[in-house]
C-alpha cells in the first residue's frame, strides 16, 4: 500500500486548526491513539489521516516502524506479529486499509486485538462503507478507539472551509472571492483541490487574490447540465450561456445538458402554481424536499403560459440533438437561450 | 372457405391478388401498405396460400382447403417464412440470413415465399443489403414485404415491388368478422369495433380484455382533468408509467419463461449458479430483453396516443356538425361540453401536438419529455 497521497501533503504538520469534532473537516485534530478508525469513502482523506498521524508519532519518538496491511490480503497472525514489542524499542505504528473487503483471518486477528490493544502501539484502521465486519467496528467503538470520519465533501461552503484551512495550515491568506473561484475551478475532487491549495501556497508569494487564482487556473469551469439548468431556470441568461459553453467545450455531450434541463423544467413545472406546503408537496410528487424547495424558489420566476412553451421548447431541442437538426450544440444553445429569457427576473 | 374470407373490406385488393395468383409467374417482389390493423400480413399470408395452393385450376387458386392452403395458414409450410421484428429496427444480421434463405429452391411448393412484416423498421443500410435479393430473385423465389406505407421504405425498394393498397375496413366489416371468427356477440364487436376505428387486432383485444378497456377509458378521459401545467406535467408522468409498466409485466413474465428455457438447455438447475463460459450466453439474452423492452414501451404509448386522438377527433366532428359517428360516443355528453369550450382551430392544434409527440417518440426522444410538450399542448387556453 502506498502512502498518503505526495502532493499536498506537506501541510499534514498537525498544527492546523481544529475544526468542530465529528464535522467534516474533524479530522485535522487527530492525535495519535492505540486504536482510531476512520470511516467513510473519502479515500484522499483518509490518506491524509494516515500521514498526519505517522507525523505527529515521529515528532515525538526517534524512531518510529510503520507496517502497513490490506485487510482483503491479510494473512493470519500478521497484526500480532506487528504490534508485539520490538526488540530496538522503536515506536510502532500500524495502518491497515481496504477494510470493507476485510477477510475472515483479519476479521479474527482484529476482534481479538480490539479486546486488548497493546498501549503503546498506534492502529490505524480505514473502513469505507458497507456492512462488511460490522462486528469489529462495534468492538473497536466499545473499545475506546478514536472515530474520524471521512465523508466526501458535497457543498460548496464545504470545500470553502478546506480550501480556508489547508491555507491556514501553511501559514498563507487567501482572499473569499479567490477561494471561490478555486473551488469552482477545481473543487469536484478533494485530491485535485488541495493539490491546487498546495501548488498556490508554494508556488506564490503574498496574498493569494483572484488575479492569481485566475492565472494558474482560469478559463477552467467545471460546469454541468445541471448547473446550466439552474441558471437557466433562474432567468440567469449571461451565467447560463457562459456555463453552457464551458460544459461544451470540456466535452459534455449536449444529450445530457437537454435531460437536466427537461428534468428541472418538470420539477418547476409540477410545483408551479400548487399551494401546498413543500413538505407535503415533496410527498405527493415523489421528490426530495431540498428539490421541491428549490423548484418552489425558481417557480417564481415563471408564469404558466411561459412554462408551456418552454417544455414544448425543449421537447423540440431534444428531438434535435437526437438526430432532427444537423447541429445539436445551436440546438442546445436555442433551448437555453429562451428558457432563461422566458424566466421573468 | 377461401383464403381471402379473413380479410374485411378489401375487396379491391383481393380481386388484384387472385389475379395475380392464377398467372403462371407472378411478379415476384410485392409491397403490401395499408394502415396499422387493416390487416397486412394477413393478406400477404392469404397471397402465399394461394401461390402454394394445390387447386386442379389457377382459377381456383386459394381454395383454403388444399394441404398447401392449409399449412401457409397455419404457419408450418417450409417454403413460405414469415419474419417479423419484435425490436425497434431489424438488425442487419438477421436480414443476411434471410438473403441466403431467399437462394434456396422450394422443397415441396411451387415458389419459395418470403412474408417481412414491419419492413419499415428497417435502417437504411439495411434495406441497401437487401435491395439486390429482391431486385433479381432466383426463378423460384417471391418476396412479400408489409409496411403502413409506401412513403416508409426507401424508394429504391418501393420501385422494385408491385403495390398492394389495404384500406382501413368499415366498422360492419370488422365487427361481422368478430361474431364470425372469435365468437363474440354483436354488440361487443360492434362497439370494439368502433372504439378500435376499424382496427382488427385492437378490437378484439379491446373486447376480450376488461383491463385494456379501462386504460383505454383511462387515456380518453385524460384532456378533461387538465387545468394547469402542473396537471399536463404529472398526467404526462402517469401515462408514461402505465404505459412503461404495462410493457414490463408482459415482457419479464416472458423473460423469466426465457431465461428458464435457456438454463434447460444448457443444462443447469435451478436456481445454480452460471458458470462463467456461460455468461455471455445469459447477457446476450438479457440485451434482446432489453430491445424488445423499449419496442414495447414505444407501442404502448403508440397506441395510447391513438386513444387520445379519437377524443379530439370526436370533439373536432362535433364542433364542424359533420354529423358521422363519434368513435367515444359513451362519453358523448362530455365531448359536446368540452366541444362547445373551444374552437375548431385549437382542436387542430392539439391533434397536431399528438402527432408530433409520435414522430418524436419514433425519433428517440426521452418519452416523458414528448409527453409533457404534448400534455402541455392540451391545455386550455388562459
Amino acid at each position: 500500500m502506498a502512502a498518503g497521497r505526495t502532493a499536498a501533503g506537506r501541510s499534514g504538520t498537525g498544527k492546523a486548526s481544529a475544526g468542530r469534532p465529528g464535522s467534516p473537516t474533524g479530522w485535522r485534530s487527530v492525535e495519535p491513539a492505540p486504536l482510531v478508525l476512520l470511516q467513510g469513502p473519502e479515500e484522499y482523506v483518509a490518506g491524509r489521516v494516515f500521514e498526519l498521524v505517522r507525523g505527529k508519532v515521529k515528532e515525538r519518538e526517534d524512531a518510529v516502524e510503520v507496517t502497513r496491511f490490506d485487510a482483503a490480503t491479510y494473512q493470519r497472525g500478521e497484526l500480532l506479529m506487528a504490534a508485539s514489542p520490538s526488540l530496538f524499542g522503536e515506536a510502532k505504528v500500524i495502518e491497515v486499509r481496504s477494510l470493507a473487503a476485510m477477510n475472515e483471518d483479519f476479521l479474527e486477528d482484529a476482534l481479538a486485538y480490539a479486546a486488548a490493544p497493546a498501549g503503546d502501539v498506534v492502529v490505524l484502521l480505514h473502513h469505507s462503507g458497507g456492512n462488511r465486519g460490522k462486528k469489529l467496528l462495534e468492538r473497536l467503538r466499545e473499545a475506546g478507539a478514536t472515530l474520524v470520519d471521512c465523508q466526501p465533501l458535497k457543498k460548496d461552503s464545504e470545500k470553502l472551509d478546506f480550501v480556508a484551512q489547508e491555507f491556514r495550515a501553511s501559514r498563507r491568506k487567501i482572499l473569499p472571492e479567490a477561494a471561490r473561484a478555486l473551488v469552482a475551478a477545481v473543487g469536484s475532487d478533494l485530491a485535485e483541490l488541495a493539490a491546487a491549495c498546495s501548488q498556490l501556497a508554494t508556488d506564490t508569494s503574498g496574498e493569494i487574490d483572484q488575479d492569481t487564482v485566475d492565472r494558474y487556473y482560469g478559463g477552467r469551469v467545471e460546469a454541468t447540465g445541471f448547473k446550466v439548468a439552474d441558471a437557466a431556470l433562474s432567468g440567469r441568461a449571461e451565467t447560463a450561456l457562459s456555463t453552457l459553453r464551458h460544459a461544451l467545450a470540456t466535452g459534455t455531450d449536449p444529450v445530457p445538458i437537454v435531460a437536466a434541463l427537461a428534468m428541472k423544467l418538470r420539477q418547476v413545472a409540477k410545483v408551479a402554481g400548487q399551494r401546498k406546503s413543500s413538505g407535503q408537496l415533496a410527498k405527493e410528487l415523489g421528490m426530495a424536499p431540498w428539490q421541491v424547495q428549490q423548484a418552489q424558489e425558481q417557480a417564481q420566476y415563471w408564469t404558466q403560459d411561459e412554462l408551456v412553451k418552454c417544455l414544448r421548447l425543449v421537447a423540440e431541442a431534444d428531438a434535435m440533438v437526437k438526430g432532427a437538426s444537423r447541429d445539436p450544440e445551436y440546438a442546445v444553445e436555442r433551448a437555453v437561450t429562451g428558457i432563461a429569457l422566458a424566466a421573468r427576473r | 372457405m377461401t383464403v381471402w374470407a379473413d380479410l374485411p373490406g378489401q375487396e379491391a385488393a383481393v380481386a388484384q391478388l387472385r389475379r395475380a395468383a392464377a398467372e403462371d409467374a407472378p411478379t415476384h417482389a410485392w409491397l403490401f401498405t395499408g394502415p396499422p390493423g387493416s390487416g397486412r400480413s394477413n393478406a400477404a399470408r392469404a397471397f402465399a396460400a394461394a401461390l402454394q395452393c394445390q387447386a386442379a385450376t389457377p382459377a381456383e387458386r386459394g381454395c383454403g382447403t388444399c394441404h398447401g392452403c392449409r399449412t401457409v395458414l397455419a404457419g408450418t409450410h417450409p417454403d413460405v417464412a414469415q419474419v417479423a421484428t419484435e425490436n425497434v429496427t431489424y438488425a442487419i444480421a438477421d436480414v443476411r440470413e434471410l438473403i441466403g434463405k431467399a437462394q434456396d429452391k422450394p422443397s415441396g411448393g411451387k415458389w419459395r415465399v418470403i412474408i417481412m412484416e414491419d419492413a419499415d423498421r428497417m435502417a437504411e443500410r439495411t434495406t441497401n443489403v437487401l435491395l439486390k435479393a429482391i431486385e433479381e430473385p432466383p426463378p423460384h423465389t417471391v418476396w412479400l414485404l408489409c409496411a403502413p406505407s409506401p412513403a416508409d421504405v426507401l424508394i429504391t425498394i418501393r420501385s422494385r415491388c408491385r403495390p398492394v393498397g389495404l384500406r382501413v375496413p368499415n366498422t360492419e366489416a370488422v365487427a361481422e368478422l368478430l361474431v364470425r371468427r372469435d365468437g363474440l356477440t354483436p354488440e361487443q364487436a360492434g362497439f370494439a369495433a368502433r372504439i378500435s376505428q376499424g382496427h382488427i387486432g385492437i378490437a378484439r383485444r379491446l373486447a376480450r380484455d376488461e383491463g385494456a378497456r379501462l386504460r383505454r377509458d383511462r387515456t380518453v378521459r385524460l384532456p378533461l382533468g387538465l387545468r394547469s401545467v402542473s396537471d399536463a406535467v404529472i398526467a404526462a408522468g402517469d401515462l408514461v408509467e402505465l404505459s412503461t409498466s404495462e410493457a414490463n409485466a408482459a415482457a419479464e413474465e416472458r423473460g423469466a419463461a426465457e431465461a428458464r428455457r435457456l438454463r434447460e438447455a444448457l443444462g443447469l438447475a435451478g436456481d445454480a449458479p452460471v458458470p462463467p463460459q456461460l455468461r455471455s450466453q445469459f447477457k446476450q439474452l438479457e440485451e434482446t430483453q432489453k430491445r424488445r423492452a423499449k419496442r414495447g414501451v414505444n407501442d404502448s404509448l403508440d397506441r395510447s396516443l391513438i386513444d387520445l386522438t379519437t377524443f379530439f377527433r370526436d370533439v373536432l366532428t362535433l364542433q364542424l356538425k359533420a354529423g358521422t359517428e363519434l368513435v367515444n360516443e359513451y362519453l358523448a355528453a362530455e365531448l359536446r361540453s368540452y366541444a362547445a369550450r373551444s374552437t375548431p382551430e385549437q382542436t387542430l392544434a392539439r391533434i397536431d401536438a399528438i402527432s408530433e409527440a409520435r414522430v418524436r417518440i419514433a425519433a428517440n426522444v426521452s418519452p416523458l419529455l414528448a409527453m409533457e410538450a404534448m400534455m402541455a399542448g392540451l391545455l386550455p387556453p388562459r
